[in-house]
């Protein structure tokens, strides 16, 4: 081909690559300035975990924990990062439901590796992964969520995608 | 038994007797015992004659303390054997060795793709392969005390032998394992090694005879030698490449890896199954449902029919697959035009693609990357509502326009071909006998696609062809992964159309959070998008595995990294290496 036969092309090619930039400058970015802006999540999305409550019963301030203690999220976890400890309700001022409760219940997000292992295992449902991101820490004992942490809802800026 | 009892000559005993001493019935088909000494022989009447040219996966087992196992017969090698003419299923050989002398001739002169796995083999368990040309460590250094993968061999933060570990929670309250056993105990030497004086073997690549020094006639040079990385951009993670150069040309190349080694099969043993389907999203972090994909299969093949997924599984696993095939594609084209130094313009536009396709993956998962969705015999939860929608108009009207604008401006750029047109040379035999799979042998022509070879899943009902190109060069090998991403989407266009309403779990498999499959072996084995993904497992009727090992494919497609390099220039070995498309996770293990 001739000198000018492959200017010509060559002028083309890169005419028609700008004109592919080109276009996308009128387009809105896909990325969002988290944690300025909300980031979107859906609703399974498994972040930091939460341990749930049954809804309150008229007149009182907070409902029963779901949590029985019965230890199968901490069998389930590939990573040992679950600890419970069980004992035995007060039948007066039970924590639970159930004739156990958790003494202690311990999440290390460091060991965490979010597979969400334990919320399937969980006979009833009181630990779920929510779609909170876990936020960082200084030290390495704040990685571990003990039970008051784990029984108030996370906070996070992200908004949940309707499914679809 | 009666005496009419008919013996059947045992197989090859007419060729070579002797060399197959027993023939085993297994969970996945034979196997046949052989003759350590007897085995090069066999292995190269299997490769002339009988056509078993791919010598895929090479594994040993260590049975100390299995059932019916004593010190006689404590380790085995077993070789898997496929015919990238034929199809089918494997030829497994098992070879038993002493506890004494685990010694055996190598098969690198037969399948030259043995070396790495024989290496390996040597490094985490100690066998040693007679004739082998460099018998070291590949994932572990000089200094390590022990062959890990030795089952009386313990780990210096050691806790149980399987999860849960209580050793984690003493008296109800977190241990750190680095407290347990301080900093300057944890670590044992091999007898004789001091750590301050030891120096690093001097590299032991064998000089090429053909260009000796200042071959070319032209100016004299000296060989020098050159270190890429660990820590370099063009390889995709911590991996080093060993170049031996003369000016710019390349005379020898060894690839040195390891750095991110965490002993994963190790891990797996400690596991329950269950517990190692979010471990291997970790293996190919690019394609996790993939990895997923293949344990689901290698497991439902030893728990047996009941464990048979469902209809709708079936297809959602296909749709996952090919999903996860196009995010491969679309991100090592991508990272294969920044090694040739387009940098970042082609990834962003692929990453862009894939970033929709993730989503799919978190809306139905809850994760990205990192999917945990497979579980045995269906998956984890049910398609969220209006997800098929969503996915069809993907897959139907953005993804082919996608694919074809890459193609557009890539596979006819003058550069690209420039760079990349006749670069890393493999014949198809050299492909075959270096055990290559996947994008690498199919871009030397050889259409052998798992898929069609040996179909799993139900990809016997899908129409799709395999995409093969003969150039043997690395262009080739990305023309292969365009048109996989073009299959990909026929395969899905004709998946999400049929697939049907229905459970997503065989009724056994629901909520089954610990299995007990019969004693036995299987090998399980997908086309993931890198090549033939296999997970070899050993069950003794416990809930942990025996043996958990993982037939990495990106590993071993660098068997043909130094062949392949011999001969180009040093800038070209970056671009020889991108076009293997290797991920560190899975190379390291
Ligand atoms: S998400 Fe997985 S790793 Fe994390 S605590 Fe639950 S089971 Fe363990
Ligand atoms: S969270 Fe669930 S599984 Fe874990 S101890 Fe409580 S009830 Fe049992």
């Amino acid at each position: 081909m001739s000198k000018a036969g492959d200017f010509v092309k060559g002028a083309g090619q890169i005419a028609g690559a700008m004109g592919v930039t080109l276009k996308h400058l009128t387009k809105k970015p896909l990325t969002v300035e988290y944690p300025d802006e909300p980031a979107a999540v859906f609703p399974r999305y498994r972040g930091r975990h939460m341990l749930r409550r049954y809804d309150a019963a008229p007149g009182a301030e907070l409902g029963l924990e779901r949590c029985i203690g019965c230890c199968l999220c901490e069998a389930a976890c590939p990573t040992g990062a679950i600890l419970v400890e069980a004992a035995e309700n007060d039948p007066a001022d039970p924590h639970s439901p159930g004739e156990r409760y958790a003494k202690t219940y311990e999440v290390n997000l460091l060991r965490c590796v979010f597979c969400g292992d334990c919320e399937e295992a969980c006979p009833t449902e009181a630990v779920v992964l929510t779609q909170a991101f876990p936020v960082p820490e200084q030290d390495r004992r704040s990685f571990i969520l003990v039970k008051d942490q784990l029984l108030e809802p996370p906070e996070s800026n992200i908004v949940i995608r309707p499914e679809q | 038994m009666s005496e009419e009892t008919v013996v059947t000559p045992l197989p090859y005993s007419d060729v070579l007797p002797g060399a197959v001493l027993a023939e085993e019935t297994d969970l996945d088909g034979t196997s046949l015992v052989v003759a350590a000494d007897k085995l090069p022989e066999l292995a190269r009447h299997l490769r002339d004659v009988e056509g078993l040219d791919l010598l895929s996966n090479l594994t040993a087992v260590d049975y100390f303390g299995y059932k019916g196992r004593t010190a006689e017969d404590r380790f085995e090698v077993v070789y898997h054997l496929f015919s990238t003419e034929k199809g089918g299923g494997p030829t497994v050989l098992r070879v038993r060795l002493p506890e004494n002398n685990p010694v055996l001739p190598t098969l690198v002169d037969v399948y030259r793709g043995a070396d790495l796995q024989e290496r390996e083999a040597y490094d985490l368990f100690g066998i040693r392969f007679l004739g082998h040309p460099a018998l070291r460590r590949i994932l572990l250094w000089e200094g390590f005390h022990g062959h890990p993968m030795r089952k009386d061999w313990q780990e210096p933060y050691y806790e149980a032998e399987s999860k849960p570990f209580k050793s984690r929670h003493p008296d109800g309250n977190y241990a750190w394992a680095e407290d347990r056993n301080p900093w300057g105990s944890n670590v044992q030497y091999p007898d004789g090694f001091d750590p301050l004086t030891w120096q690093e073997p001097v590299s032991q690549i064998p000089l090429q005879s053909h260009a000796g020094n200042g071959a070319s006639g032209m100016l004299k040079t000296d060989r020098l030698i050159v270190n890429m990385g660990p820590q370099h951009p063009s390889t995709h993670g911590v991996f080093r490449m060993i170049v031996e150069l003369e000016g710019e040309t390349i005379m020898a190349l060894e690839p040195e890896m390891g750095y991110l080694h965490r002993n994963h099969e190790k891990i797996g043993e400690r596991n329950t199954y269950l517990m190692n389907m979010p471990y291997t999203d970790r293996l190919d972090y690019i394609s996790s449902m993939s990895n997923n994909l293949a344990y689901a299969i290698a497991v439902e093949k030893l728990l047996g029919e009941e464990y048979a997924p469902t209809e709708r599984a079936e297809y959602i696993r296909v749709i996952m697959a090919e999903l996860t095939r196009i995010v491969n594609h679309l991100f090592s084209v991508g990272t294969f035009l920044n090694d040739l130094g387009a940098f970042f313009t082609p990834l962003l536009y692929a990453v862009r693609e894939r970033e929709l396709i993730l989503d799919m993956f978190e809306a139905v998962s809850g994760s990205r990357m990192m999917c945990n969705y497979l579980r045995f015999g269906g998956v984890a939860r049910d398609l969220p509502d209006g997800w098929l929608e969503q996915c069809k108009d993907l897959v139907f009207k953005r993804l082919p326009g996608k694919i074809e604008e890459l193609t557009t401006y890539l596979t006819g750029n003058e550069i690209l071909q420039e760079r990349c047109i006749g670069v890393g040379y493999l014949s198809p035999q050299d492909a075959i006998n270096l055990s290559c799979t996947g994008p690498q042998l199919r871009g030397s022509g050889v259409a052998y696609d798992i898929r069609r070879a040996e179909p799993y899943s139900i990809y016997d009902r899908f129409e799709f062809d395999i995409a093969a190109f003969n150039g043997c060069d690395v262009y080739s090998r990305f023309l292969v992964r365009m048109e996989e991403m073009r299959q990909s989407v026929r395969i899905l266009e004709q998946a999400l159309k049929q697939i049907p309403e229905g459970p997503i779990q065989s009724p056994k498999g629901q909520g089954s959070y610990v299995v007990r499959p019969p004693v036995g072996t299987v090998y399980g084995r997908i086309e993931s998008p890198k090549g033939e993904l296999g997970f070899y497992l050993v069950s003794d009727g416990s809930g942990n595995p025996f043996r958990y090992r993982v037939r990495p494919p990106s590993y071993i497609n660098l068997n043909a990294l130094g062949p392949m390099s011999i001969g180009n220039k040093v800038a070209d070995c970056v671009i020889i290496l991108g076009g293997i498309d290797i991920v560190l996770g899975e190379v390291d293990r």
